[in-house]
């Protein structure tokens, strides 16, 4: 083998092919032959000292005594002893004019094995360009339904893996059998399988000639079948090639340097990320990785990493495993889209920032609705409160895009709003989660009254990041305000209240503040006066949107939060319902009195539920409670700077069948009496509560396509996913909220036709992790494919790959609990492989639920509750831990395999069909996409075995 | 009579219970007062009327839509005069007894047009009057009295939808029923009725939406149409048992 110290293969293997080639050859000798002497005029024996088994050659040599008697006879001695030396040198003459004559034969026959052996290689670069230029989103897998014995044959899908109609093996096969490849008549898999495995060993071959494919840890055979032809009428040659997928190796020259698998926030930069030394998954000593490294820059193929290795023994332990090649990989979209060009994926960075998709970031999120709308449309249908109706389905896309829009972007871009003024994209701002009006009667007399009224507003930060509010102007708008009854006077509403105001805040991840607005006053008119002025149980007004205030908050100019949708319920037409819920107020004294609305978290049967949610707040109109009803109840029924009172904002317990919140933040404190404002308690934040924020938001690109299970879902569905109760398509008002895109567990489901993954009763996949197979976050380059390198193609890469790419990953996003690792990575990598093939990025929900399970890591089993009574999943932790082991990993793999390696034999036979000569050939094809979405295969490297 | 008010309390108490058990929003009711309250909800189909309460201009502009803070009154008989503020139309006083210790709603609902005879709604096929019995018709202005005690007592959900269009007809139709049409002047009186439901009206092929929430007390809601620069409008008005203590 080359690339070894000594070279003793080498020089073993020329050895065995002389012999092999020629018959033995007349024996020369050398200057350094040694000369034994007999005691006794013997003959003098020649010795070889190149070996001890050559007989020694007898020579006589003459006694000088006797030379003194036989002097005249040494004329005919010297002639005769020429004429011998001279007899001697024509016959090795002879016999190596024969030797040569016999060498330049065999020469000849090991070019035509060398070219049979290339006919090979170019036939299965053929083979290749047949298989995957009907579709430029063709799959790379493994076909294992074979013999018992034999070696998985790599295949191209055209479209999938599963049907075997489009299959092409990617072994050697009669041409015959490619003609209808293609077409209904392929019978191309099957008639290549059966020779393949035929017990008649001219029908085919192990190419794994002494190991050179693989020598450890499995003992399939790589048979491939002979395909022969004639070169002449007295000759004949064959060829036998196996292809494997580069794809399923690691390359440990790009692994090691990074930590992102254990990085809470960033869970991608590049194929660094990967360690190969971890004991759990092992491929490689922590010397071996440190030696690879400092030969790195010389090292250009897998044989020179191996120069790194101690000994062959070490190198050929892992050499089936690991590759050196740099090629990249290739994001394509599956088959079964319509709304692409070539194949590319879209580089979901860039459609959210580049203004070449929209100047405005509306109309990039409009542009980014009708992208996954017209690929995958089923995805709209995923709200049911809109299902159905067009037009209700792009506005709930919009709105989803909305968020994602304002995930990628900066952090000085604004919140996008989408449909007519909805603020549904979420920046890092502040969420209104309570509000507190304090009035105070400042006027009374029998004709009028003088009321004056302040809003507090309290505000959470649900993010991950603390918001800094300095330089950001705060506006706070109440409308639709609630009438004032005065003796006998006609009603009349409160003013429209609207005021800014500027702060200097630091407001800490999951953290609560109280946001203090200036007071307003305002005289009421009477014919007569019996009573004082009141206002009434918001419980009078249900159903008619004049007794219900509603309210807009905006940060940074722009609009965050409100009640009610824009178009639906407000502005109030036919159909206004809720908004601020207050109780029946008395203002018979003149010190202060309090309405106060919190967002609320509650269930309600059957199935609808509010869970508090303000980042989906524009999506309701229902009622916020809960209001107070005496002057007592605002210190016994409030709590301001944290969260309310548990039977008022539990989000631990309401979120359940949502995303799950591990613990509530802390519970706010309560005034200490009807003269103390909101803004004036202490706050009841707990440094501890920066642990248990519950969303996540970038600020900037993507790095992982798994950070889409960050992305707030403004779906507004049920419990069990059905519209809301009491609401229409048209006029849903509670159970938005609560949920993020599921990316990397287990997609929401139920038993009935309303689940979003299929089921016997659903056969529409509304599962957010399709958008997986449309979108790529990897630079796109300049033909236009988002691309990268060092992945891993989960449908061929072998189980110690996998599990070397599993043994890194450790999931640490939710910092109130213990980082944990996978406990087993051997064992979910057969769980991947059990669940193969992979048409498309969204199958690895095959595999996902092994991420949730808290069994399968090795802290949280030990240390946390892996239970959570009522939610689909059991890991005992939020959201975004949850998904952080499939939003570390998936980005590492591919099904677009670009590269394949190649092994052929070329073999010339003589005229009885024996073999005179055999070649070996080992070579990588890479097979770049062009601007057009078509490949070109090309031999990368290639060497003599 | 005391024990039908207490009998009445002792549901409306137990209503509100049921609907805490529910719903956590929601605050206990105010238990009825010993007194007489009278609202007034202005639904007539001119934009603002003034009104004399007793001789006095109590409301020199009431808008239509508008309602009045249902006060205690001072008496039980009340003497109104409406004058349309638009043309200077009033109509003649009317008086009306109410009853004691209840709160009621006096609804206004009219045009002052002279079509129709008096205490009825000119109607969408108007029986052509000459010029004199036109100069007989008073202005049209209605005037009634509805006991929230008396609805209280109807089982819950309790709606009633009066049209006080003139000339036009309210079509509206209720859950595998036959559609309803209500003439002007009409009313609709719906008992066990959803506590949330979408209702849809029709006015002369133009279809109006109406949600109606009534998932806790007083459930007895009041939705009137009139006209509002010749178009279709509504409002609704609630009957409430509460009103505020002194």
């Amino acid at each position: 083998m080359t690339g070894f110290a000594g070279g003793t293969g080498e020089a073993k293997r020329g050895w065995t092919k002389l012999t092999e080639l020629t018959e033995e050859a007349p024996r020369r000798l050398s200057p350094n032959d040694s000369v034994i002497h007999d005691s006794a005029e013997t003959p003098t024996f020649f010795s070889c000292s190149s070996c001890k088994s050559c007989p020694p050659v007898k020579i006589p040599v003459q006694n000088p005594m006797k030379n003194h008697f036989h002097k005249k006879a040494s004329a005919l001695v010297t002639t005769l002893f020429v004429v011998v030396v001279l007899s001697t040198i024509v016959m090795a003459f002879m016999a190596s004019m024969s030797l040569e004559r016999k060498i330049a034969s065999s020469m000849k026959n090991k070019f035509q094995a060398e070219l049979a052996a290339e006919a090979g290689l170019n036939a299965a670069m053929s083979q290749i360009s047949l298989a995957m230029s009907t579709n430029p989103s063709f799959l790379t897998g493994i076909y294992t339904n074979v013999t018992s014995g034999f070696g998985p044959v790599t295949t191209i899908g055209v479209t999938n893996l599963t049907d075997t109609s489009q299959l092409m093996p990617l072994v050697s096969t009669d041409t015959t059998n490619l003609s209808g490849f293609g077409s209904n008549m392929w019978g191309g898999l099957t008639n290549t399988l059966s020779k393949r495995e035929s017990t008649n060993t001219n029908d085919s071959v192990d190419v794994n000639v002494s190991g050179s494919i693989q020598v450890t840890v499995n003992t399939n055979l790589y048979r491939a079948p002979w395909v022969v032809f004639s070169t002449n009428s007295s000759k004949t040659t064959r060829y036998a090639f196996f292809v494997l997928d580069e794809s399923a190796r690691i390359n440990p020259l790009l692994t090691g340097a990074n930590s992102s698998l254990t990085n809470s926030t960033n869970w991608y930069l590049g194929a660094s990320d990967l360690i190969l030394t971890n004991a759990s998954g092992q491929l490689l000593t922590a010397a071996q990785q440190s030696a690879i490294w400092n030969a790195s820059n010389a090292t250009f193929t897998q044989d020179t990493i191996g120069q790194s290795m101690a000994s062959r023994t070490n190198y050929e332990k892992i050499k089936h495993l690991i590759t050196a090649s740099r090629n990249p990989t290739f994001d394509t979209v599956p088959a079964g889209f319509t709304n692409v060009t070539n194949r590319a994926k879209f580089n979901i960075n860039n459609l959210a920032t580049n203004t070449a998709f929209g100047f405005s970031s509306s109309a990039r999120a409009t542009n980014l609705a009708n992208l996954i709308y017209s690929n995958i449309p089923t995805i709209a249908s995923r709200d049911p409160s809109l299902r159905g109706i067009p037009a209700d389905e792009l506005a709930y896309l919009r709105r989803l895009s909305a968020s994602i829009v304002d995930y990628i972007s900066d952090s000085n871009a604004l919140p996008t709003s989408v449909n007519g003024g909805e603020p549904a994209g979420q920046k890092l701002s502040p969420q209104v989660m309570a509000i507190a009006v304090r009035y105070r009667r400042t006027a009374y007399s029998s004709t009028s009254t003088t009321l004056e009224n302040q809003p507090f507003v309290q505000v959470w930060n649900p993010y991950t990041t603390a918001i800094d509010t300095s330089g950001k102007p705060i506006r706070f708008s109440l409308q639709n305000r609630m009438k004032l009854f005065f003796g006998t006077g006609i009603a009349s509403s409160f003013n429209t209240y609207n005021s800014t105001i500027s702060t200097n805040l630091i407001i800490r991840p999951n953290e609560f503040v109280v946001l203090e607005f200036p007071a307003v006053s305002q005289t009421w008119t009477s014919p007569s006066t019996t009573n004082t002025p009141y206002i009434t149980n918001s419980a009078i007004g249900k159903g008619d949107g004049t007794y219900w205030p509603v309210f807009e908050f905006y940060f940074n100019n722009a609009l965050i939060n409100m009640q009610r949708r824009s178009g639906i319920t407000y502005p109030i037409t036919s159909g206004a319902q809720g908004g601020l819920d207050h109780n029946f107020m008395n203002f018979n004294v003149t010190t202060d009195r309090y309405h106060s609305s919190f967002i609320p978290t509650y269930s309600s049967a059957p199935t609808w539920r509010f869970v508090g949610d303000p980042r989906g707040g524009y999506l309701s109109s229902y009622d916020w409670g809960t209001k107070i009803s005496a002057d007592a109840s605002y210190s016994t029924s409030t709590r301001w700077k944290g969260a309310q009172m548990t039977t008022q904002q539990d989000f631990s317990a309401n979120w359940v069948n949502r995303d799950f919140v591990r613990a509530n933040p802390s519970q706010g404190t309560a005034p200490s009496g009807i003269s103390q404002t909101p803004a004036q308690v202490a706050s009841g934040f707990n440094s501890s509560d920066t642990n248990n924020a519950i969303s996540v938001i970038r600020n900037g690109p993507m790095l992982s396509l798994g950070e889409l299970g960050h992305i707030f879902d403004p779906a507004q569905a049920a419990d069990d996913l059905t519209a809301p109760t009491g609401g229409t398509p048209t006029a849903p008002f509670v159970a938005g909220g609560g949920r993020t895109l599921r990316i990397g567990i287990k997609e929401f489901t139920t038993a009935t036709a309303n689940s979003w993954d299929t089921n016997s009763l659903n056969l529409i996949d509304r599962s957010a992790i399709q958008l997986l197979d449309l979108f790529s976050v990897n630079p796109t380059n300049a033909s236009g494919f988002p691309t990268a390198i060092g992945r891993i193609n989960p449908n061929t890469a072998p189980v110690e790959v996998l599990a070397a790419v599993l043994s890194g990953i450790r999931i640490s996003s939710d910092t109130g609990v213990p980082s944990a690792s996978l406990s087993n990575p051997t064992n979910l990598a057969n769980i991947i492989i059990s669940n193969r093939p992979y048409n498309k990025i969204s199958d690895f929900r095959k595999f996902i639920p092994m991420f949730a399970l808290g069994t399968n890591y090795t802290t949280i089993s030990t240390n946390l509750p892996v239970s959570v009574s009522g939610g689909i999943t059991n890991l005992a932790v939020m959201d975004r831990m949850r998904e952080e082991a499939f939003g570390k990993f998936v980005q590492h793999l591919s099904l677009q395999s670009r590269t394949y390696r190649v092994v052929c034999i070329g073999e010339l036979l003589d005229n009885k069909g024996r073999p005179v000569s055999r070649a070996q050939v080992e070579s990588l094809i890479y097979c770049e996409t062009n601007s057009l979405g078509n490949f070109t295969p090309t031999i990368q490297w290639k060497k003599n075995l | 009579m005391r024990f039908i008010y207490l009998l009445t309390g002792y549901f409306v108490i137990q209503t509100c219970c049921q609907v805490l058990a529910t719903d956590p929003t929601v605050s206990p009711t105010p238990t009825p007062p010993p007194t007489t309250s009278v609202q007034i909800v202005n639904a007539t189909s001119v934009p603002s009327i003034s009104l004399e309460v007793n001789d006095r201009l109590d409301y020199p502009d009431f808008p239509q839509g508008e309602l009045t803070s249902d006060a205690p009154t001072e008496g039980l008989l009340y003497r109104y005069k409406a004058t349309n503020k638009s043309n200077g139309i009033a109509v003649s006083p009317k008086s009306i007894t109410y009853k004691n210790l209840e709160n009621q709603t006096l609804l206004l609902i009219g045009d002052f047009s002279k079509e129709a005879e008096e205490g009825k709604m000119p109607q969408p096929v108007q029986q052509k009057v000459d010029g004199e019995n036109l100069k007989q018709n008073p202005p049209n202005f209605i005037a009634r009295v509805y006991s929230h005690q008396e609805s209280a007592s109807k089982p819950s959900v309790h709606m009633r939808v009066i049209n006080g269009m003139p000339r036009k007809v309210l079509r509206f139709k209720l859950l595998n029923n036959a559609p309803i049409d209500l003439l002007p002047g009409d009313e609709k009186e719906l008992t066990g009725e959803p506590s949330v439901q979408l209702y849809s009206f029709e006015v002369e092929g133009r279809v109006i939406p109406v949600l109606m929430r009534q998932d806790s007390n007083p459930l007895n809601a009041n939705i009137v149409f009139y006209l509002k620069n010749g178009v279709p409008a509504f409002m609704r008005f609630f009957e409430s048992t509460s009103r505020p203590s002194p």
